[in-house]
């Protein structure tokens, strides 16, 4: 099923399909903000966005049926959490009794029932970003945008969230686009990764295939990977390594040894490059003392090498 | 004022922009125009013609409204020009001339224009009051003159000529009483000995008098012949009353004139004579507080229990107040700022 | 796609969420409207005063200005005006620092009793002045005149212009850049000169432009406390018109003030800069429900402090208003039932009439006001200028203007009309109102109003169900005003000629006050605090529709 097309910035084209989660990635200032703003019609840009068959951008914004999730939430201030919720879908003129059965349901799948009359500035960070959602999802938008909804949260609520996002939006059905410029967050919340560099459309994958293989060294080094060469990639997870007492060009010299999420990161120097490479990054589930002698190998099935440039 | 449209602009507002009988009259006048109720509505029932009264501002303000709608005039009749003001009012042709009925009746003292374009209708005083009690050892002034004494100009205060009403009489009460060239050299000593000059009545009657309220501290003030009967009848229960120092009086004679430019000259006119009648004439010591013209009104016993008969009052002739007024005040502002 | 549209950014201030929702065509027509407006109200009858009094004039030119004294009162003019303007902020901040961030009981009541004086007729804020002033021996001898006592009444009189202005802007402010600076290691007193006082600008400036305007055209102040040697243009333009009828030099003085107050609302417009939305969402803020001893003992100095200030001329009247002869008692209130000997109707008769006026010029006022900010805000050539234009009336002398409509408006016999003195408020009025929501609207969340579109409102909903309610504070704050300028109006509406349903509470204290008698002057003393109390009830009345949780929907 063809979903939608959007073209925006630099002629970036993407399709999603119904259903479909997808998390636009990329530093500040690459163009993710635009993007979903484009979407909306918040701003005005050349192209065309279609949803579900129909164009809809030459739409003004209010009839786009669009859900939106701001990244400090926007909430009204003037209205209660139950009068946040209901704004959408009163705008479709549903009826009293129906729009408080939506905002009840609503609230119970954000695990906010009984928040109903609470002014929003008396909500917590998560309280106001679970409002947010349950508002953005009320009218079922045919397509939800969270920009950075997370933004602003510390790292394990973040992580928290951002599973039950993930979570919520399997359960209720949403084609959503998602931005952030945290990886881990892109990959527990969508099936597939938009990675954005200065405005253009750079990698479009799930998040193992582009970890694994992404289309170029830039993109490699977004990802976080340190093992790359403008030819090739070496995850670090993708070297054996072990001491040893033997003096071959081959081996190299632990530099560093950091525990980090739950595995040693281990810096090696290489006594001869590898592909160019005078250091190489490793991780490994146990330690090597600074000074070591050690022997490298990386598995030839992961090691990555990028197609040459057209 | 010709036919008149019917504008609706809310409820509230009606009032003054309605109304299409002819007969209806316009008396402009100043906001100290106080009538009983009902006095104008006899009027009516004798008549036929409804009077509606507006009001804009003081007598100078009244003035100035006539001089600058000269011909096309806010109302029909003004009331309240007084023989301060008359001059600029007659320079400016703002009156047409009318010779009221019963006129025979006033004396001829008030009677400021040949040509007969205003009619005298009341006539007050600005006079100089004091609290004999409150002098100190100080003696009580016996006429103006006595004001220059170091004991009792440092107890005087008065107004500004240029901002009162009654600063302005009280100036022009002095060069009547001094002349061209004396009146300088008596102010000149006020001022050396300490008199306070205020820019309006109400600060230097109830600031700085001792009998005003609150009240301050000085025992004299440039007032009206009218204070002591305020006092009597508005002061309470033991009313603390002013005396007069009667050689300071200068004489303010309030006039009627029909505006040029009206198209009801004839109304107009019965409505100043009306004004001019005895009965209404009885009405004006305790609605206005000043003295009717007409010989043939009744004055009542309430407003002459308080009141000082003023016999030998100052006066300037209007032309001469027209033709000297603004180098008086000037020369007046230059003396002090010296 | 042929061109890139990389680039597409929303920049701040150039197209705010909210200029877009209103929309070209629509802002562009509210301006002209509202110039229109100010065209017929103010340019017609100023210009209609100047010819007049120049063709009356005629060739009775006896006295003109000199250029060095015309020099003298406009320098005079500009500087006390200004000192007031720099003392009124100095008296008002604090205030509006505590009702900003503090939320207490009778917060509204402090915020709205600071109004009070406004309501007073400035003569009789002035005679109350000079009085306090005279009974803790300042000596006035009347003819050198104070610029003390000049400035104490101003600052008296305006200090709940920027209590409103800037403390209605000061509580939607988001906190959290003062705390970001606080945390960097500001003082206090850094933050506050840092971080608070720049982002106050819009407030400050538009509050700033209110009271100067106020005070360059202040009239009563300036003839009482003045002296004998302290002229202004205004009181200038009265003693030529009226005292001295010397209407060539009046009408001459009427073109240069309004070339003045043309110059200076257009500084005021250059200063106010297109200073964009304060950014971050409000609803962020959050007050503590209880304060700590040291909160308590800081807002209650500033509270008493302040309100003493302010209302002592007002505490001065209504011991006043209480005395009797045997003692104490409200005989002065029910006096004001009856009809006084020096007056036409009854004080209580003359009240009513001042609140039906001052609804009338609060609604003309507050609706041509919400046109005039909603059309200013966008960033055109032709909003500057009604940005200008609206602070205009406040300049202007109410002799031009009250003449001006005697000799402009003849037709259809609208001179003795009282919809001349609704207009005459409303025009006082209508700065009030723009001062209060222009920089509001400036401050709108564009996130908040984006959201409200995204979630499917048209523009026309999201203007009425998001963007009035935030900024329904501020819309009645600048009604309040307009209303309380109005109760205590008597500038141009002054020289009008009116019939007696049109007769006022403040034209009622005058005729009381001008005459001796104990009874007059208690009556007085109880209208004015009638009158105080009026403006307090009344706008705690209006305020009430402040409080709209959850009542968003229509």
């Amino acid at each position: 099923m063809r979903f939608g097309s959007v073209e925006v910035l630099e002629r970036v084209s993407l399709e999603l399909a119904g259903g479909e989660v997808a998390a636009v990635l990329g530093p500040s200032g690459s163009g993710k903000t635009t993007l979903l703003r484009s979407i909306a019609g918040l701003i005005r840009s050349e192209g065309s966005v279609w949803l579900g068959g129909r164009s809809i951008g030459d739409l003004p914004t209010h009839e786009r049926g669009l859900g939106l999730m701001f990244q400090d939430h926007a909430l009204f201030p003037h209205l209660d959490v139950a009068h946040n919720v209901a704004f959408g879908v009163r705008e479709l003129g549903w009826s009293a009794a129906d729009v408080s059965d939506r905002v009840e349901e609503l609230l119970d799948l954000v695990e906010l029932a009984g928040f109903e009359r609470r002014r929003v500035d008396e909500l917590s960070g998560g309280e106001a970003q679970r409002v947010a959602l349950a508002r953005a999802l009320a009218p079922r938008p045919a397509l939800l945008m969270l920009d950075e909804p997370l933004g602003a949260l510390d790292r394990r609520l973040r992580d928290e969230l951002a599973a039950e996002l993930q979570q919520l939006l399997r359960v209720t059905g949403t084609t959503a686009l998602y931005v952030t410029h945290d990886q881990d967050e892109a990959a527990i919340i969508a099936d597939r990764l938009l990675i954005f560099e200065s405005g253009r459309l750079v990698a479009d994958g799930s998040p193992a295939t582009l970890w694994l293989r992404p289309p170029d060294a830039a993109v490699a080094r977004f990802l976080g990977h340190r093992n790359v060469t403008d030819s090739i990639l070496i995850p670090a997870t993708a070297v054996d390594i072990e001491p040893t007492t033997a003096s071959s060009p081959r081996d190299g010299e632990v530099e560093r040894c950091r525990f980090v999420d739950g595995a040693f990161q281990i810096t090696v120097a290489l006594g001869e490059p590898i592909e160019g490479l005078g250091w190489l990054w490793v991780r490994s589930g146990s330690g090597i003392e600074p000074g070591s002698k050690v022997t490298v190998r990386p598995n030839p099935e992961l090691v990555h090498r990028f197609s040459p440039p057209m | 004022m010709g036919p008149k449209l019917c504008i609706l602009v809310g409820a509230a507002m009606l009032a003054a922009s309605c109304g299409g009988e002819p007969d209806t009259i316009v008396l402009l006048t100043h906001e100290s125009f106080v009538l009983p109720n009902g006095t104008l509505d006899t009027f009516t029932q004798d008549t036929g013609i409804t009077v509606e009264v507006v009001q804009g501002g003081d007598a100078g303000t009244i003035v100035a409204n006539a001089i600058a709608t000269a011909g096309d005039p806010v109302g029909d009749v003004l009331f309240g020009v007084d023989n301060l003001l008359l001059q600029r009012a007659l320079d400016a042709d703002v009156f047409v001339a009318h010779t009221a009925e019963g006129l025979d009746d006033v004396p001829d003292r008030v009677k400021l224009d040949e040509q007969k374009r205003v009619t005298p209708i009341d006539s007050g005083y600005v006079c100089v009051n004091f609290r004999p009690d409150a002098l100190g050892d100080a003696s009580p002034p016996q006429s103006l003159d006595d004001l220059r004494r170091p004991e009792l100009a440092a107890r005087f205060v008065t107004q500004n000529p240029e901002s009162s009403t009654p600063g302005l009489a009280f100036l022009f009460a002095t060069i009547a009483e001094f002349g061209e060239d004396g009146w300088q050299d008596f102010w000149r000593d006020l001022r050396d000995n300490g008199v306070v000059i205020t820019a309006g009545w109400s600060e230097a009657y109830n600031n700085y008098y001792v009998g005003g309220d609150p009240g301050g501290e000085r025992a004299i003030v440039n007032s009206y012949a009218s204070s002591p009967v305020f006092e009597g009848l508005f002061g309470g229960e033991e009313p603390m009353v002013s005396s007069i120092l009667a050689e300071s009086c200068f004489e303010q004679i309030e006039f009627a004139g029909i505006l040029a430019g009206t198209d009801a000259e004839e109304n107009a006119g019965r409505l100043i004579e009306y004004l001019l009648s005895p009965p209404v004439q009885s009405e004006i010591p305790l609605s206005m507080f000043v003295e009717p013209v007409n010989q043939r009104a009744v004055i009542p016993e309430e407003f002459t229990r308080y009141a000082t008969p003023i016999v030998a009052p100052l006066a300037l002739d209007p032309a001469v107040i027209g033709a000297n007024q603004a180098r008086w005040t000037q020369e007046w502002l230059e003396l002090f700022r010296e | 796609m042929a061109r890139t549209v990389q680039g597409v950014t929303d920049p701040p201030g150039e197209s705010s969420a909210f200029g877009r929702l209103v929309g070209d065509r629509v802002s562009r027509g509210l301006g002209i409207a509202v110039l229109a407006f100010i065209a017929i109200t103010v340019a017609y009858p100023a210009l209609a005063m100047v010819r007049r009094f120049l063709k009356v004039a005629g060739e009775r030119n006896a006295e003109t200005l000199s250029f060095g004294s015309t020099v003298d009162i406009v320098g005079f003019t500009i500087t006390q005006a200004a000192l007031s303007t720099l003392l009124t902020l100095a008296a008002g901040l604090p205030l509006a620092h505590v009702l900003a961030e503090y939320s207490f009981r009778g917060r509204r009541v402090v915020e709205v009793a600071t109004l009070v004086p406004f309501v007073l007729p400035t003569v009789v804020v002035a005679i109350a002045v000079q009085r306090a002033l005279i009974s803790v021996g300042m000596n006035f001898d009347g003819i050198d005149g104070s610029l003390p006592a000049i400035l104490i009444a101003h600052v008296v009189f305006n200090v709940a212009v920027v209590v409103r202005v800037v403390g209605v802007y000061w509580r939607a402010m988001d906190r959290r850049p003062n705390e970001a600076a606080a945390v960097l290691g500001s003082t206090p007193l850094s933050v506050f000169w840092r971080v608070t006082l720049p982002r106050l600008r819009p407030a400050l400036v538009a509050a700033s432009a209110v009271v100067f305007l106020f005070t360059f055209t202040s009239f009563g102040v300036i003839v009482i406390l003045g002296g004998l040697s302290r002229s202004t243009i205004e009181t200038e333009i009265y003693r030529y018109a009226i005292t001295r009828n010397d209407f060539s030099a009046a009408a001459l003085l009427a073109v240069v003030q309004a070339v003045a107050v043309g110059g200076l609302a257009y500084l005021n417009q250059r200063l106010q800069g297109r200073v964009g939305a304060s950014g971050g969402s409000p609803a962020r803020r959050r007050w503590s429900q209880t304060m700590s001893w040291q909160q308590v003992l800081h807002a209650g100095t500033v509270i008493v402090i302040t309100l003493g200030f302010l209302l002592s001329p007002f505490a001065l009247l209504a011991w006043r208003s209480v005395r009797v002869d045997s003692g104490f008692g409200l005989d002065h209130y029910a006096a004001l039932a009856l009809r006084p000997a020096v007056l036409p109707i009854s004080p209580a008769r003359a009240v009513v009439h001042s609140v039906v006026f001052a609804a009338a010029a609060a609604i003309v006022a507050t609706v041509i006001g919400v046109a005039a900010s909603v059309s200013a805000q966008v960033s055109s050539r032709l909003a500057r200028i009604v940005e200008t234009a609206v602070l205009v009336p406040l300049g202007i002398s109410a002799v031009t203007l009250g003449f001006g409509y005697l000799v402009g408006f003849t037709f259809l016999e609208l001179r003795r009309s009282p919809v001349l003195v609704v207009v005459a408020h409303a025009v006082i009025g209508l700065p009030f109102v723009v001062a209060a929501l222009l920089p509001a609207i400036r401050s709108l969340d564009n996130g908040v109003l984006d959201a409200g579109v995204v979630l499917g409102a048209t523009p026309a909903h999201v203007l009425r169900r998001i963007a009035l309610p935030l900024l329904r504070p501020a819309i009645l704050a600048g009604a309040g005003f307009a209303a309380a300028v109005s109760l205590g109006e008597f500038g141009a509406s002054g020289f009008l000629a009116r019939g007696r349903s049109s007769f006022t509470a403040p034209q009622a204290v005058f005729g009381l006050l001008g005459q001796p008698g104990a009874d007059f002057q208690g009556q007085a003393a109880a209208l004015c605090i009638v009158l105080g109390l009026l403006v307090v009830l009344v706008v705690l009345l209006i305020d009430r529709g402040r409080s709209t949780l959850g009542r968003g929907w229509l």
